[in-house]
């Protein structure tokens, strides 16, 4: 089943006439923000080239998601720019996708609308073609209500990506999944972005999920860049390699670590480790 | 196969257990004569004033100018309720502006208004129209602004993500999205559809089913009045059964109304 979705993604995304190189490079520069007196970023900056992979991990709380919120242009940053390929972000717009953690498929439209929502003029050939590509063509004239969770998110997969996005932002798009379908979805994810090239900016607090997809990881810790790790192994990659787990064992050190720093001493083992999700 | 088809009409004869029981209990009691008639008529006696009533056209013209003044109030009073409901949902400028003074004249009974009314418009059809106007307003106003501001935030996040504003956010989000509140007030606005009515038209009129009722009482004809009021609890029924499919076919999105 897992091999079936992807080797349909590969074989219906082969013929489009995408060229390499499309993604967008998004740069943010001393980025901050503050909700009233808590401040989520403090100077943050960061700097992902076209095309690349970046995952941004932490605990919750650390401002990961506000980040991309601020990306989308969801909202404004009090302080500090945020440039995609040199321009200013101030409003959400067509290059630009988000993925988020939930489908937020419209109830009322049927799964081909859903994918082609915001869309103008001949759309439905495209849609068709987004929903070939998450292996969901034969449900697209079902209500979402009636899709599985993993279902309605390869929808909002295919709702991304039916617009050719340069750059997709996914806001912790698997965490509501069980483990099965979100391995099956991390394949799909990264043959998609294998073939097309966008610039994708994963927000997770899973590590493994972090290691199996991003060219680089980027840890944030208190509204700031804590470690900005390379992934610099060859993909599709495995879970049970020894370099993987090497990989995984030491972001995860790095995020318990630096916790572990601020906790006190006599806070009980297991209660760190469950941190680690 | 039988017995499937044995509970399927199972089924759908239980909602109309009780009347039924009612019915007979109505036709045995009556022929035992242990009602007076004068008190309460007999059903036959009820079924022969309809058919009479029928048999001259009176009946049905009656029936007509009720049906008239009640769509014509629903229409004015539930379009004006949708319109402001819209407003002030989307507009927390047009909210402030309009909401208290829209809930004061709600607390008013708007039955209450009926010597002010007849001040204002005689006696005449506006009258009526007015009053149900009043009444079928407020239903479908508050729940089409309820309606409007519980659209999920999330959804509309993400519309204007894709793009998605002005008509054609309304369109693909808000109005869908509010929808079934929308309908429960239309719903309620026909229950108030039809009280309005009946207190109206018990007013100085000279035709419709309140008329038929009034007049009747005069010449103390219980069969009329029974064969009145029989009517209004049809009508009633009708309209819910109307709001059902309405509902029915808006919502088939909805997994509460994807069973049957």
């Amino acid at each position: 089943m897992t091999l079936n979705i992807v080797d349909l993604a590969s074989a219906a995304v082969s013929d489009s006439p995408r060229p390499s190189g499309a993604g967008l490079r998004l740069q943010a520069k001393g980025v901050r923000k503050a909700y009233g007196a808590a401040e989520v970023l403090k100077n943050l900056s960061l700097d992902i080239r076209p095309g690349e992979f970046v995952s941004v991990i932490g605990r919750s709380g650390c401002g990961k998601s506000t980040l991309l919120r601020l990306i989308a242009g969801l909202e404004p940053p009090d302080g500090g720019d945020i440039l995609v390929s040199g321009r200013r972000q101030s409003k959400p717009n067509g290059e630009t996708r988000v993925m988020f953690q939930e489908s937020r498929l419209l109830p009322w439209r049927r799964v081909l609308a859903n994918v082609g929502v915001g869309l103008a003029g001949r759309w439905h050939e495209q849609a068709r073609l987004a929903l070939r590509q998450v292996g969901l063509e034969e449900r697209a004239s079902d209500w979402p209500g009636v899709l599985s969770g993993g279902q309605r998110q390869r929808v909002a997969l295919a709702r991304a990506l039916v617009s050719r996005p340069r750059l997709l932002l996914l806001d912790e798009p698997l965490g509501a999944l069980d483990a099965l379908t979100r391995i099956e979805m991390q394949r799909l994810i990264e043959s998609i972005w294998l073939d097309q090239r966008f610039t994708a900016l994963l927000v997770t607090h899973d590590v493994a999920e972090a290691v199996t997809l991003a060219d680089r990881i980027v840890m944030l810790e208190h509204g700031r860049v804590a470690a900005d790790i390379p992934v610099p192994l060859p993909r599709p990659r495995e879970r049970g390699d020894a370099a993987f787990a090497a990989l995984e064992g030491e972001v995860l050190r790095r995020v318990l670590g630096r916790e572990s720093a601020q906790l006190p001493l006599t806070r009980p083992e297991p209660a760190r480790l469950k941190l680690a999700n | 196969m039988i017995t499937r088809r044995i509970n399927a009409f199972a089924e759908s004869a239980v909602p109309w257990l009780l009347p039924i029981t009612l019915l007979t209990a109505w036709l045995v009691l009556a022929k035992l004569n242990w009602i007076p008639p004068q008190v309460f008529p007999a059903p036959w006696d009820v079924f022969r004033a309809g058919v009479q009533l029928a048999g001259s056209g009176a009946l049905l013209e009656h029936l007509r100018i009720s049906a008239a003044r009640a769509g014509t109030g629903f229409l004015i009073g539930g379009g004006i309720g949708f319109l402001l409901g819209l407003i002030n949902g989307v507009s927390f400028t047009a909210e402030r502006l309009l909401d208290t003074s829209l809930q004061m004249i709600r607390n008013v009974p708007h039955l209450a208004l009926i010597p002010l009314v007849i001040l204002w418009f005689g006696i005449d059809e506006e009258a009526k129209v007015f009053l149900v106007t009043l009444g079928v307003f407020f239903p479908v106003y508050i729940n089409t602004f309820h309606g409007v501001r519980t659209v999920d935030r999330q959804l509309l996040e993400m519309s204007r993500m894709y793009g998605l504003s002005g008509w054609s956010l309304f369109r693909e989000v808000i109005f869908p999205g509010a929808l079934p509140s929308i309908l429960i007030g239309v719903r309620y606005a026909l229950g108030f559809m039809w009280l309005t009515l009946i207190v109206a038209e018990t007013i100085a009129t000279t035709s419709g089913i309140g008329y038929l009722a009034m007049n009747a009482r005069e010449f103390m004809q219980t069969d009329v009045v029974v064969l009145a009021i029989l009517l209004y609890s049809l009508l009633g029924k009708l309209a819910d059964v109307l709001a059902r499919l309405l509902e029915r076919t808006l919502l088939s999105w909805h997994p509460n109304y994807q069973s049957q």
